[in-house]
Order: C-alpha cells, then sequence, then structure tokens
C-alpha cells in the first residue's frame, strides 16, 4: 500500500503543528466560558468559575441563529451561482481553441487585482436601480461575481483533460452540454470540491458588501455580528470569542464530516494522462 | 445563428463573463477615472489628466512611503513562495498519503479561516504578550524567564509577524487545492512505484511533483496576487500609518491610508485629495499586479503546451 | 437542437435568479432591530399618517451604545406616534462615503462637528439641511457647543451634551502597597513614578504600537503644563514655539527615558497594555475617560486622577463626544419629522437615557451623573486646551499637523531621536498660522 500508515519524523511534525492550531482553538473556547471581569483581571491565573452566560445572551438576545440564517442563506445561493458560472466558463475556454482565449483568461484574472472599495459606488448604483438595496439577493448576486479564481484554476483542468476523453464522447452523439455535464464535470470534481472549500471559506467571511447593502440588522450576517464585538475588542471582548466559537466550531464540524467524505469521495480512479 | 453554432464555447462563457463583467471589470474601470481628478471624496471633482500619478512618482514622502509598501509587500510574497507554498506542498502530500490521524490534521490546519482576523490578532496577544501570555508563562516556568517578551509586537520583527500571522491563518487554502490535484494522479502509478522499490520521497519527486507542475505554477500566480493584496494585519497590528516607521506598511493599505484613512476628508482630518491619490494608488498597485500576472501565466501556459 | 441548448441556459438562468428573488424576498422586510423597545401599535391613532425616519448609527460604537439607543428610540417613539423610525447601526467612514457619492443618505446620521473638516465639507456641497428656520430651544447649550454643529453661521446638527479627556486610571492597591497617596501636584507625581519604579513596577502602562494610545499621554502632559499657551494661539496670539509646549514633550520623552512606561512598551498593543494594567502589572494607565468602564469592569480597586500641574492645578484637553450629533440630510424626505428627532436628541430626557447606560462626563448640569466615578472622572479644575485640535487647526493641505505629531514626533519622542523642543519646532515650522 503505497499509502502511509507508519509514523515518522514527517507525521510528528505535521501534528505538532496541527496541536499547536488545536491549542489556539482550545484556549479560544476555554476563554469563551469565562466571565469579562476574570477575563480581565486574571487573563492567565485559573479562573473562579465558568458561565454560560454569554451564549446565553448570544442565543437569547443577540438571536445569533438569525445571523446564521442570513449567512447561510448568502452562501447557499452565492456557492451555486459561483460554480454554475465558473465551471461553465472554464469549460468554455479550457476546452475550445480561439482567438483572444488566452487574454480572456487573463481578464478573468483581474477581479483579484483590484480594491472592491474603490469600485463599489457603481455597483450600490447599479443595485439600486435595480431595488435590490437592503435584500440579501444583492449580496448573492455580486458576491458570485467573484469568480476570477475558480475560473482560473479550473481553466487549467479543462484544458489539461486528454482530448480523447472529449472526442469519444463527441462519436457517441452527446452534444456539448451533455458531453459537459455527464463527462467533463464529474472528472473536475475533485477540482470542484476544493474550490467549494474555499469559496465557501472567502464568501462566508465576507463583511464589505454585506455591511453596505445589508443595513438593516435583520437582514446581517455573522461576520458583521462579530465586527460589532472586535470594533470595541477590550469591551466586548467576552462576546467576541463566544461569537467567534459559536460561529467557528460548528462549521469546522462540518467540514471535517463534509471535505472527508467528499475529497474521499471522489480520490477513486483518477484521470490518466 | 450559425455564428453562434460555429463558436459553442460562447454559450459556456457568456453567462459567468457578462456577471463578472458588470459588478466586478465595469466599477474596476469606472474606478480608475477617478484617478484621473482631484478629488476628497465628498466635493466636486476636477480633472487633472495624470497629475496625480506625477505627484506620486515625485514627491518625496508619497515616493518614499510607496517603496517602502511595495517592499514589505514583495517581502511577503518572497515569503510565501519560497516558505509556504512549500510547506503547503508537504502538507498536501502527506494528508495526501493519509498519515495517520491526516483527517483531523486537514481540518487544524484549515481551521484558522474561519476565525475573523481581529481576533486572531487578540489570541496572539493572549499568548505571546510578556505579561500575561501563555509562551512566556512557560518560558517562566521552565526556568527562561528573563526571555519572556511581548513577542508579537517587537518592532524589529516588523513586517515578518504580519506575515507569520497571515501565513497561519491562511496555510489551509493552498493545501487543500494541492490536495485536489494529488487527488487526482491515479491510485495504480503511485502503487505501481511503490512496487518498483521507489520511496516516500521518491515518489513525491517523480510522480506528484511533475504531475502538479501546473498546479504549483497557477498557484504561484495566486499567491503573488494576495501577497500583494494583504490588507487586515498590517492593518491591525499596526494601526493605518502601518507600524513605526511604516515597518508593516503594505500597498494595500498605503491605498487605503490614502482614500479612507484619518487624514483623508471621509476619514477625519484634511486632504483635498484623499480619493484621487487613493485611486492613483490603488491604479499603479493594480498595473503592478497586472503586469508581473501576465508574464507569470504566460509561462505557466506555454510550459503547460510543452506538456 | 442549438435553439434548444439556448433555452436551457436561459432556463437555467432565469431558475437561478428566481430563486433568489425568492429567498431574499422573504427577507425584505425592513428590519427595526434598534427600536425593539417600541410598540409596532404606533398607527393605530387613524388619521394621522406615520412616517419612517431612516437614520444611521455609529457601527464602531455599536456595542457600546446600542442598549442607550433602544430606550432613546423607544421614548421618542411613544412622545411621537406619528413617527417610526428605523434606526441602523450602519454608519463607518466607507458607507458614508458611498451614501454621499450616491446620493443616498439616510434622514438622519452622526456628524463629527467641527473636529473635523469633514461637515464643513458637506455642508460646502449642499448634503446636509440648516436647522435655523426651526428655532430650535438651544438655551440649554454653551457658545462652544453651539459652535460645534455651526458651519458658516448656520446650525446643522444636534449638539454634544458630554465631553471625552484622558487622565490617569490606578491601581488603588499597588498606591498603598507602595505607600503613594493620590498625587497632588506635578512633583508629587514624578516621586510617585520613581517609586513605583524602585520597587520593581511598570509605574505606566502604555500601547507604544498604537497611534491614537501612545498619543494620550502627550495629550494630558500639554493639556496640564502648556493649556495657557496651547490656547492663546487658538486665539491667534503666540506659536508652537513657547518653551511651555517644548517642555511638554520632554516630559513625555522623559517618561520613555527613564523606564516610566516599563521594558518593551513599544510592542505592546490597545490589549497588551490595557490587560498589564487590569492583571496588575503596572500600576497606571493613562487613556480616555470612554475606557472608563473596561476598567471598572475588571473589578480592580479603581482610582482616577488627571494629571496635575506644578501648582496643582488639574487641566485636561477637552474634546466633545458625538454619541449624540446628528445632522439631517438636505434630500430628507420629512425634514419636519427629523427636525423632531433632532430637537429630542438636545432634550435633557434623551441626554440623561445616554448618560445611564454609558456614564460619560455631562457638560450640562441638568444631567445627573451615572454613578460617582463618572464625578471622579469630571474631577478637573478647568477644561485647557487640546493639542490636536489645535493643530488640526494649523492644518494646510500640504502639511497635516496633527499627523506629523502622531505619525512622526511621537514614536521619535519615545525612541528618544529627537527633544521635545526640536518636536515644537518641527510642528512650528508646518504650521500655518494664518487661519
Amino acid at each position: 500500500m503505497w499509502k502511509s500508515r507508519k509514523i515518522s519524523t514527517n507525521t510528528i511534525l505535521l501534528w505538532l503543528y496541527a496541536g499547536f492550531t488545536l491549542f489556539v482553538l482550545l484556549y479560544l473556547t476555554y476563554n469563551s466560558f469565562r466571565t469579562k471581569p476574570d477575563l480581565l483581571s486574571n487573563t492567565f491565573g485559573i479562573p473562579e468559575r465558568f458561565t454560560l452566560e454569554n451564549y446565553i445572551r448570544l442565543f437569547g438576545e443577540q438571536n445569533f441563529m438569525r445571523y446564521v440564517g442570513n449567512s447561510t442563506l448568502i452562501l447557499i445561493g452565492a456557492l451555486l451561482l459561483v460554480v454554475v458560472l465558473s465551471s461553465m466558463a472554464a469549460y468554455g475556454l479550457g476546452r475550445f481553441q480561439f482567438r483572444g482565449r488566452n487574454m480572456l483568461t487573463m481578464y478573468f484574472l483581474i477581479g483579484l487585482m483590484f480594491p472592491v472599495q474603490l469600485g463599489i459606488v457603481p455597483i450600490f448604483l447599479l443595485i439600486r436601480s435595480m431595488g435590490l438595496l437592503n435584500t440579501h439577493v444583492s449580496v448573492i448576486l455580486i458576491l458570485s461575481a467573484g469568480i476570477s479564481m475558480p475560473v482560473f484554476l479550473l481553466t487549467v483542468f479543462f484544458a489539461r483533460l486528454p482530448k480523447d476523453l472529449y472526442e469519444s464522447a463527441k462519436i457517441d452523439g452527446a452534444s456539448e452540454w451533455t458531453t459537459f455535464l455527464r463527462v467533463m464535470f464529474p472528472l473536475a470534481s475533485p477540482v470542484v470540491f476544493s474550490i467549494c472549500i474555499i469559496m465557501s471559506v472567502q464568501i462566508w467571511n465576507q463583511f464589505f458588501v454585506p455591511l453596505l447593502f445589508l443595513n438593516s440588522e435583520a437582514n446581517r450576517t455573522i461576520p458583521l455580528l462579530i465586527m460589532k464585538y472586535t470594533s470595541n475588542l477590550m469591551y466586548t471582548m467576552d462576546m467576541a470569542m463566544v461569537a467567534s466559537v459559536a460561529a467557528t466550531i460548528p462549521v469546522l464540524a462540518l467540514f471535517y464530516v463534509l471535505a472527508q467524505r467528499i475529497m474521499d469521495g471522489v480520490s477513486s480512479g483518477g484521470v490518466k494522462g | 445563428m450559425a455564428w453562434f453554432r460555429k463558436r459553442p464555447f460562447l454559450w459556456f462563457i457568456a453567462p459567468g463573463l457578462l456577471l463578472y463583467s458588470v459588478f466586478t471589470v465595469y466599477p474596476i474601470f469606472s474606478a480608475i477615472q477617478i484617478s484621473l481628478n482631484h478629488w476628497d471624496g465628498i466635493g466636486p471633482m476636477e480633472f487633472v489628466g495624470l497629475a496625480n500619478y506625477v505627484e506620486l512618482f515625485t514627491s518625496e514622502t508619497l515616493l518614499g512611503q510607496f517603496k517602502n509598501a511595495l517592499g514589505n509587500s514583495l517581502t511577503i510574497f518572497l515569503l510565501n513562495a519560497l516558505a509556504v507554498l512549500p510547506a503547503q506542498l508537504y502538507m498536501a502530500y502527506l494528508i495526501y498519503t493519509e498519515v495517520r490521524g491526516y483527517r483531523f490534521v486537514q481540518a487544524m490546519i484549515f481551521s484558522p479561516q474561519f476565525i475573523s482576523t481581529p481576533v486572531i490578532v487578540f489570541m496572539g496577544t493572549l499568548l505571546l504578550d510578556g505579561n500575561i501570555g501563555v509562551f512566556n508563562k512557560l518560558l517562566e516556568a521552565i526556568g527562561l524567564g528573563e526571555y519572556a517578551r511581548p513577542w508579537m509586537g517587537l518592532p524589529e520583527l516588523g513586517i515578518y509577524i504580519v506575515w507569520l500571522l497571515a501565513a497561519w491563518a491562511g496555510i489551509g487554502v493552498g493545501m487543500i487545492f494541492f490536495l485536489g490535484a494529488m487527488k487526482m494522479i491515479s491510485g495504480e502509478v503511485m502503487e505501481a512505484a511503490l512496487l518498483d522499490g521507489a520511496t516516500f520521497w521518491r515518489r513525491f519527486f517523480s510522480i506528484v511533483l511533475p504531475q502538479l507542475k501546473t498546479t504549483i505554477l497557477n498557484m504561484l500566480v495566486l499567491t503573488y496576487i494576495f501577497s500583494m493584496t494583504v490588507f487586515d494585519y498590517s492593518f491591525i497590528l499596526g494601526g493605518v500609518s502601518g507600524g513605526i516607521g511604516g515597518s508593516m506598511d503594505v500597498m494595500a493599505l498605503f491605498f487605503y491610508r490614502m482614500a479612507f484613512g484619518d487624514n483623508s476628508a471621509v476619514g477625519g482630518t484634511l486632504n483635498t485629495n484623499a480619493m484621487g491619490m487613493g485611486t492613483t494608488i490603488a491604479c499603479v498597485m493594480f498595473a503592478i499586479i497586472f503586469v508581473v500576472a501576465l508574464i507569470q501565466v504566460a509561462i505557466s501556459y506555454r510550459s503547460m503546451e510543452e506538456d | 437542437m442549438k435553439g434548444r441548448k439556448g433555452w436551457v441556459y436561459a432556463g437555467l438562468l432565469a431558475t437561478s435568479v428566481l430563486v433568489l428573488q425568492g429567498c431574499g424576498g422573504g427577507n425584505n422586510t425592513p428590519g427595526n432591530s434598534g427600536t425593539s423597545g417600541g410598540d409596532s401599535d404606533t398607527n393605530t391613532n387613524a388619521g394621522t399618517e406615520t412616517v419612517t425616519l431612516k437614520v444611521w448609527g455609529d457601527l464602531g460604537n455599536q456595542a457600546v451604545l446600542e442598549s442607550a439607543y433602544n430606550e432613546i428610540n423607544a421614548a421618542f417613539e411613544e412622545q411621537h406616534s406619528d413617527i417610526k423610525l428605523q434606526y441602523d447601526f450602519a454608519q463607518n467612514d466607507q458607507s458614508l462615503s458611498v451614501a454621499l457619492q450616491a446620493n443616498e443618505l439616510p434622514d438622519l446620521f452622526i456628524v463629527q462637528g467641527d473636529k473635523t473638516p469633514k461637515m464643513a465639507e458637506m455642508v460646502r456641497n449642499g448634503f446636509l439641511m440648516p436647522l435655523d428656520d426651526y428655532n430650535l430651544d438651544l438655551s440649554r447649550f454653551t457658545e462652544s457647543e453651539i459652535a460645534y454643529g455651526t458651519v458658516e453661521g448656520k446650525l446643522y446638527s444636534s449638539l454634544p451634551a458630554f465631553l471625552d479627556t484622558q487622565l490617569v486610571y490606578y491601581n488603588k492597591d499597588i498606591f498603598a502597597d507602595n505607600g503613594i497617596e493620590m498625587p497632588g501636584t506635578w512633583d508629587e507625581f514624578v516621586a510617585a513614578l520613581d517609586t513605583l519604579k524602585a520597587a520593581g513596577i511598570t509605574p505606566i502602562s502604555l500601547a507604544g504600537k498604537q497611534e491614537w494610545d501612545r498619543a494620550w499621554p502627550v495629550y494630558a502632559l500639554a493639556a496640564a503644563h502648556a493649556s495657557p499657551q496651547l490656547q492663546a494661539i487658538a486665539e491667534g496670539a503666540g506659536d508652537l514655539t513657547a518653551p511651555e509646549i517644548g517642555q511638554a514633550f520632554q516630559y513625555y520623552r522623559d517618561f520613555a527615558d527613564n523606564g516610566y512606561f516599563g521594558k518593551d512598551f513599544l510592542a505592546q498593543d490597545t490589549a497588551a497594555a490595557q490587560f498589564a494594567f487590569t492583571n496588575g502589572k503596572a500600576a497606571m494607565i493613562i487613556d480616555g475617560t470612554w475606557n472608563n468602564s473596561t476598567y471598572e469592569d475588571s473589578g480592580l480597586n479603581l482610582g482616577r486622577f488627571s494629571v496635575p500641574n506644578a501648582e496643582g492645578k488639574r487641566i485636561v484637553a477637552p474634546s466633545y463626544s458625538n454619541f449624540m450629533t446628528y445632522a439631517v440630510s438636505a434630500d430628507a424626505e420629512h425634514p419636519d419629522q427629523a427636525v423632531k428627532y433632532i430637537e429630542f436628541l438636545n432634550g435633557q430626557e434623551a441626554q440623561q437615557i445616554l448618560e445611564n447606560h454609558a456614564g460619560l462626563i455631562p457638560t450640562i448640569s441638568d444631567i445627573e451623573p451615572k454613578n460617582e466615578a463618572v464625578s471622579e472622572l469630571a474631577n478637573f479644575d478647568e477644561a485647557g486646551g487640546n493639542i490636536y485640535s489645535l493643530l488640526s487647526t494649523l492644518a494646510t493641505a500640504d502639511t497635516n499637523t496633527p499627523d506629523i505629531m502622531m505619525k512622526d514626533l511621537n514614536p521619535k519622542l519615545l525612541t528618544s531621536k529627537i527633544t521635545g523642543e526640536e518636536a515644537a519646532q518641527t510642528l512650528h515650522e508646518a504650521a500655518n498660522y494664518e487661519k
């Protein structure tokens, strides 16, 4: 078996690194159960008592689940659009030979190079004229336009797929669309899944676009709630830590389960080339 | 219609291209024209042609800040390319070969992505502070108390701290991509190499690495773009001025300081050309990133065609 | 074949748009969490039409202000049954910048008055509505409070009723352990610093990394030692070369030279410096009155004093709080109702609610201080000169004098690269006294 199950120096190094990160997460979690006076005056010491008050406040008074709902809604909408649009565009760019192909590929990259803050006013005017201010749709549309990275990575993937794969599908009489959907897209699934993971995190963590387009508290997302606590960090550090833990641990658990299932599931076979 | 029929790729590209052009590219180009104006962000714009660009490259203070910020951004890129990228490959390969506990390790390495930057920096203080930091308490416990220092803020470490925190938080991203690319290598090839007697690292260098060549080149392009646009950590660690003597200043912070910083008209005291100059810096930054990325992409495509 | 393919794509796009519309629509109802205390049956009295005012609150201080504004807004809606508030903490520099450029300002939003040139610039470009025609009752306010909201002779904002300043927070237990009393004069203050240092305790915790935090001692020292000179310059007499100003900067440098800020203070950020004080590792910290509650919450045996000068007089650097100063947008749909809100914020009732929640230093005598601590914060003899505000008035488009002090001179003083006199001289050369 080429997979290595025995413990080597490399494994131990990796464990040490993961152990350090785990320690940071645990220390964050541990501190989230402490009271603010205790955190302030006895930062390193052993706490007198642990408390759930901050969690109760977060889920009760703060209505944390509403922020989770908003974030989830935006994530699902934007991620779906990103995957559909970027894999189609990348397939068009990678699979077909045409003039200006490389320029168009480069064109898809420039979205990563310019600070979004400067170009936001035209977007704002556009969204306003569409009547979408203070709706989740506006945020979904803007975020799913950020397809630079997925297009770039998938284009290369499709360009490298062996030509005979495509030809044989063609001979079977499949249309371009069927070929893409039935043959090419499934082949790309390892790349698509890593893109899904990365883009999910990026969309999940966005705060600038939601800040401008979701004014009312009822529509806001998790990063905006966390920002409320981090902008006066020493004043609300207890809530900042509680909110961070509540926002991190469930998503991390989900990542642990899903990423493994998906990544393991697609590894079979592979592409010969 | 026949014209479209001969160009099936248009159907694939059009929807994404449309949304991307409207919400990502059009705003960029409409912003670029701001750089040709003298503007504080509130009052009327005054067209000045290329005067902002001339001022940026002739004013001693602006040029000095520009060079310093560019130097720091490039430092971050070099460190990322030379240290983080190999580390990502290394981690991805170990996880790919399913070392003991790889599921857990993978989740851990990726986890800082979920924590917001101010909280990460705050945790840094809790761990590394001179008075209350866990690390220094540890030093005291083993009798090295005199070495206890606020490690995260030492001015002489400047930009390296920025890099270290950003690298720790972001290392999982590249790793996931490399892992995805490795998953596409056929298991049979790996098995055959093992039977041929190739060692663990031999398999890495002779099978995995060549297969990943394009992915690595592409990650290098993305690493370059992301390194040049790093903002958060410099801003939170060094404030809007980028640390004492600009030791933590980077390109994105330089632009931000001009456009929205506390000496811009929208931010605070006074600068009648905040938006004009801020946009100019962003455009220059854009040009630098674009040209180098173009070269990188060209190289990467050529090497792909050679395959 | 080709036609069908096209329809597939069109259908796909249409579906996704519909799905998006659907999920957005459900959440399209304007939220009014800021007024959660308000009753929803305000529009029961048929006949009068209810209007909704859109108000932006300070996003950066949402955690501090949220509870206070819930109560203020509820009280307002109770008194004005025909007005509903949609109060959102949505304002920061960037959202305001976008709103200005897109002409999408809310009816009311936060302004910083004469503290920065921003409000004046908005007035010049016609974004704000003058309030003079409404003949607001300003009898409770002083001349300088009215000046805060005035641009070129016209009033544009609700007025400040609170002030912020910088002072010394100290750990009473550490003082008692070292036999130190709260210092009454400058010499006693310096003697206390020496005693603490000799005892191996960091006398003052300082966040040397943070541009603003490291400047608070400068504000306090300049006000204590050079207020008459600073005030004279503001009135057009004298300049920054006055020896008292150089001396104040020199004291700041001496503090660093003598180790009063402890070791490695240049590496500390806000959190580190405040933790050092709340964990009893440092005896004092010089910080703003707005951080009072953080220190109070730590449960420390906390004392507060303003820096005394040689004669024992305590003079501080004041600056008005912008927690309650709002302007009305020139495009406001319901200007009359918006002014009602301004009037309410100018009144004692709203101010008292804010005081009860936030514990600020009131500048108007009919506002009851929240508690004993607030009285201690306000225990100074005189509100003197504020060096930052003064330098702002001396700035030009080319030389940003306050910025020079904050970003260049302060770090140089802390690292012993220049003397106090040189710092004052540099500022003098950059300043424009013409205005």
